[in-house]
């Protein structure tokens, strides 16, 4: 946070002592002040017509479009005369130029512009080009008026790069937060003990969604038990046992490849080998997620057991264990939290995968009500694409955010648990 | 003595079976992906990559889905490649080190939530915002997916993109520093020309997940097997390879199943070919560190 | 070395606690599994139920209701169309292919050893196809189509809603998945209020003008209850006068009396075959459907009772 204080600090300061400083009256700070909050109140002006629909008007449109030019033409002005900059205006005044051309021709745009006579199937309309132009123009507003605030140094390309950078990172966490808070805030209310603990009724409308949570939990439950001591294993071997080597760098890019391999891809395979042989069941459930978490696990294993530093393994070896004691006992355990880590998140992913089990595992009722190996059984990820399905036909939208609040709440929770337990019992070397 | 020895052997052979095991089952889902998609290749050849899939005629030509995953994937990389590299850039050389310790674990949030999650929201808020936006007829289209991949990706593209850049060494950047360059002069041409093995790994990943995304292109998309005219409207629908499998994989028959088998195998070995790029990538970055 | 090993130690029984914790945890999860699996196999009775996405909602509550009551017999219900449940109750894939049209010859022609006629028609319900459209065209003065006008829109000849009274706006047209009993039924009704055969219609080159195709009927329904502009047709009992409403087909609004009647002109039964004569387990769920309870049912769907 320093850093962004500093950047405002100084033309409030500057601009306060100069304001203060009857002698040295500094009109170019103000002028620059407000120039950088006429444009960054453009650029969020911009974001949020686009996003809320609206149009700002015409005439409102040209005001700050006029605005914004003055001040600039100002600056240019001032920097001509007082600074002395001659080349680097260029870019400043072609900017003026258009943002004059704009506050005219703007607001001149048609309500509609239908690109269908061009083929295309939609329109452009008035609010979201003004949008657009006022988020661009904006931000090259606050680049141009940092630009006299620092002489046109290459400090004042820094703090506009700086601008841009933040804009960026607003931007990204802008749809987590979107899809955080409308969850919560849609799906809060439908949770209830009862949705809780009862099963699916009606096409989902009633009822609640007990058996697709004992549903998920098996799954998780299944490929914990497959692909931790298989995933574990794996990594100890190219770790451990066969450093470097021709076999090795083929294990490596398998293990790569295996994970770049579409979920869709693995429901695919599962449907061609494990359904005929076990039918839709748990069991090609648990199966085809081990296929998708194994090799997360052995990645984060491998970096896991990696960090353990040769020291200790030699010190263990001087002491004369052998390589399965030195292992066991002495490069394992430190391991551990990473390993456990990265096996949480690797089950994390399985609970929330859809496509491997959508027609290899789920149905959507009807699952027994003990879980069973060889019988179907309902998920919490299928359960909501029913849902989706169901919407607008059937009246399950309460229920569909809910379903969402509870598939979310249990994958970040084991996120979370992986992350405390990696914070909480990490060994320091 | 000898038992021991013989006991670690026996260890040492059970692990490099665990090893071995994924393999195993590499090569076995190629194997079988391979060859539940002969019969189709074997039907239609190279034309299996026209545009042409009608269930009442019964031909099942892939080409439009092809189409619909490239343009989706190359809408998604124009959002995610430019947020991504400047999330990466904020994160590891700007952000001070509490505002980073709060973001990194945000944006692996991200990165957890379900695809069905995203497809969900997808569906329901994304499409809907399109349609009174760009004065469409129906929100679900190539625009709508390519936005939504290009969210999911971004988390992939900043985490690995952060990572290359932190590994750039100190004293590189201390040089630059030393002889008067500005901390933004350092970034834009030292450290990120010094990382970019990492970033470009970074990307191809996160093209990776972009082609390989199943459950929230499908719910956006519209799941319309045609290429649209002019091919550049983003705004109509269309199919990928992974929508149409998702689709329709339930009730294929015969040469159906066959084509989506074959949509399958494409999707493999391009997301393959794209690990084995990425890691030849990596492998440079180690090289060029290990020697310097 | 001396205290890093006393910590390291400390560390090592830590995590081999958590360790014991949790593989006991998983241990039982899964012996939990396997052990109800191995017992709950010699127990449970499954019939599989496949086909028309009209009859589903039936099939799907009716059997929910038959689980409560039955506590063994599990039942799994899905969609796919009336073409796929009718192949796969005759290829032996499931026990009870649901159709919202009548099978045909055509159907079992690649399946060996099956003829039409061994293939038993249970018939559950009635069923007229409502042809829907969005509540904003209703309410603009569109209430009532011809066949023909039905006919040309979906061939694209009349495309916008001005055409035949309404406002001025494209014809959002959605159809079904070519598996659909709804859709083959809808397009007969097209064909012979037209003459003109779908094959021959697309021999000379023409293309049905639709702009979206769905797997089921419920998304034709979400499809249309989220579009101003749309247009559809599903089974009767989707339709919701609210969101989803009915317009007159040649003066006739679709109902309950209008189809059992014949008044209606698109109208069907909804079946649910069987290869052979049904017995033991699904003949009586098959019962069920068709009992007072069932058919209770059938109509809280929104459908005809028999």
């Amino acid at each position: 946070m320093k850093l962004n204080l500093e950047l405002i600090k100084k033309p409030f300061q500057s601009f306060f002592e100069s304001l203060f400083d009857k002698d040295n009256y500094n009109i170019k700070n103000l002028i620059v002040f407000i120039s950088l909050i006429i444009s960054l109140f453009m650029v969020v002006l911009g974001f949020f017509s686009a996003f809320y629909n609206f149009y700002i008007g015409d005439l409102n449109l040209r005001i700050i479009f006029i605005i914004l030019g003055i001040l600039m033409f100002f600056q240019i002005i001032y920097s001509y005369l007082k600074l002395n900059i001659r080349k680097k205006l260029f870019t400043m005044i072609i900017f003026t130029i258009i943002v004059i051309f704009l506050a005219y021709f703007l607001p001149a745009f048609p309500p509609k512009y239908d690109l269908r006579q061009f083929e295309m199937s939609a329109s452009i309309l008035k609010f979201l080009i003004s949008s657009i132009f006022l988020v661009i123009i904006g931000i090259f507003g606050v680049s141009f008026s940092i630009k006299p605030l620092y002489n046109f140094s290459s400090k004042s390309k820094q703090y506009s790069a700086y601008f841009v950078l933040i804009i960026s990172i607003i931007l990204i966490l802008v749809p987590l937060m979107l899809i955080i808070g409308n969850i919560l805030f849609n799906g809060a209310g439908g949770i209830t003990p009862d949705f809780l603990t009862q099963d699916v009724s009606r096409h989902g409308q009633e009822g609640g969604i007990s058996k697709p949570i004992i549903g998920t939990l098996c799954l998780i439950g299944g490929v914990a038990i497959i692909s931790l001591p298989l995933g574990i294993g794996a990594a100890v071997f190219l770790t451990e046992y066969a450093k470097g080597g021709i076999v090795v760098r083929i294990i490596r890019i398998t293990v790569d490849i295996l994970q770049g391999v579409p979920s869709i891809v693995h429901g695919l395979f599962a449907l061609a080998f494990f359904v005929p042989l076990f039918g839709i069941s748990l069991l090609s459930g648990i199966l085809v997620l081990s296929f998708l978490t194994l090799p997360i696990i052995i990645r984060a294993s491998e970096e896991a057991i990696l960090a353990v530093p040769n020291s200790i393994r030699e010190g263990s070896y001087a002491l004369g264990a052998t390589k399965w004691q030195t292992i066991r006992r002495v490069v394992i355990p430190p391991a551990f939290p990473g390993i456990i880590t990265g096996g949480i998140l690797g089950l994390g992913r399985a609970a929330g995968e859809t496509a491997p089990i959508m027609f290899v595992a789920v149905v959507f009722i009807g699952a027994p009500d003990i879980p069973s190996l060889f019988l179907p059984i309902q998920a919490l990820p299928y359960h909501l694409l029913a849902l989706i399905y169901y919407i607008g036909a059937y009246e399950v939208e309460q229920n569909a955010w809910a379903t969402a609040f509870i598939l979310l709440g249990i994958v970040l929770s084991i996120n979370a648990i992986s992350i405390i337990i990696r914070e909480k019992f990490r060994v320091e070397f | 003595m000898l038992r021991r020895q013989i006991k670690e052997r026996a260890i040492r052979y059970i692990f490099f079976i665990l090893a071995a095991v994924s393999i195993f089952i590499v090569f076995f889902i190629l194997f079988f992906l391979i060859s539940e998609s002969l019969p189709a290749f074997q039907e239609y050849g190279f034309s299996i990559f026209d545009s042409d899939w009608n269930v009442t005629r019964d031909v099942y030509k892939i080409g439009a889905a092809l189409f619909g995953t490239a343009i989706v994937t190359i809408g998604a990389m124009i959002i995610a490649i430019p947020l991504g590299l400047a999330g990466a850039i904020f994160l590891s050389e700007i952000a001070p080190y509490h505002v980073r310790t709060v973001l990194k674990p945000i944006i692996e949030l991200l990165a957890g939530i379900p695809s069905i999650v995203y497809g969900f929201l997808g569906a329901t808020l994304l499409v809907q915002y399109l349609v009174p936006t760009f004065d469409l007829l129906k929100g679900k289209s190539y625009l709508a997916g390519a936005l939504i991949l290009g969210i999911m990706a971004l988390p992939i593209i900043i985490s690995i993109s952060d990572d290359a850049l932190k590994a750039v060494p100190r004293d590189l950047k201390e040089a630059s520093l030393a002889v008067g360059a500005t901390k933004w002069e350092t970034i834009k041409k030292v450290t990120f020309p010094t990382a970019i093995s990492g970033i470009s790994a970074a990307v191809i990943m996160g093209m990776g997940r972009a082609i390989g995304e199943t459950m929230a292109v499908s719910l956006v998309v519209g799941n319309v097997m045609h290429i649209p005219v002019p091919p550049f409207d983003i705004f109509e629908s269309g199919s990928t390879l992974t929508s149409i499998i998702a689709l329709e994989m339930g009730e294929a028959t015969g040469l159906q199943t066959y084509s989506l088998f074959a949509c399958g195998v494409i999707l493999f070995i391009i997301v393959g070919t794209m690990s084995i790029v990425s890691n030849i990538l990596k492998e440079r970055i180690e090289k060029k560190f290990k020697g310097g | 070395m001396g205290g890093f090993g006393e910590s390291l130690m400390v560390e090592v029984k830590n995590k081999k606690i958590g360790k014991t914790m949790l593989a006991i945890l998983i241990a039982i999860t899964f012996g939990a599994s396997i052990f109800s699996g191995c017992v709950e196999e010699e127990g449970t009775i499954t019939i599989s139920i496949k086909g028309s996405s009209t009859v589903l909602p039936i099939a799907e509550i009716c059997a929910e209701e038959y689980m409560k009551l039955n506590d063994n017999i599990l039942i799994t219900v899905a969609g796919g169309g009336s073409s796929v449940g009718i192949k796969s109750v005759a290829n032996g894939e499931v026990d009870i292919g649901d159709a919202s049209r009548a099978a045909k010859a055509s159907d079992v022609e690649n399946i060996k050893g099956v003829e039409l006629s061994n293939l038993v028609d249970n018939v559950i319900a009635y069923d007229g196809i409502a042809v829907v459209v969005s509540p904003y065209i209703k309410n603009n003065n569109v209430t009532d189509l011809t066949m023909e006008q039905i006919y040309m829109i979906y061939t694209g000849e009349i495309s916008y809603w001005s055409e035949v009274g309404g406002p001025d706006l494209e014809i959002y047209i959605n159809d079904r998945a070519s598996t659909s009993g709804t859709r083959a039924t809808f397009v007969e009704l097209i064909e012979n209020s037209s003459g003109y055969t779908l094959e021959d219609f697309e021999e000379d080159g023409g293309t049905l003008a639709v702009d979206d195709v769905h797997q089921e009927n419920s998304q034709v329904v979400s499809a249309v209850s989220l579009n101003q502009n749309a247009i559809g047709y599903a089974g009767l009992g989707y339709v919701n006068e609210e969101t989803c409403p009915a317009i007159k087909v040649d003066g006739v609004l679709p109902s309950t009396t209008t189809v059992k009647e014949g008044d209606y002109p698109i109208s069907r039964s909804l079946h649910m075959y069987t290869l052979g004569q049904p017995t033991g387990t699904v003949k009586d769920f098959i019962d069920y459907v068709k009992s007072d309870e069932g058919q209770d049912i059938v109509e809280e769907e929104g459908f005809i009772r028999l």
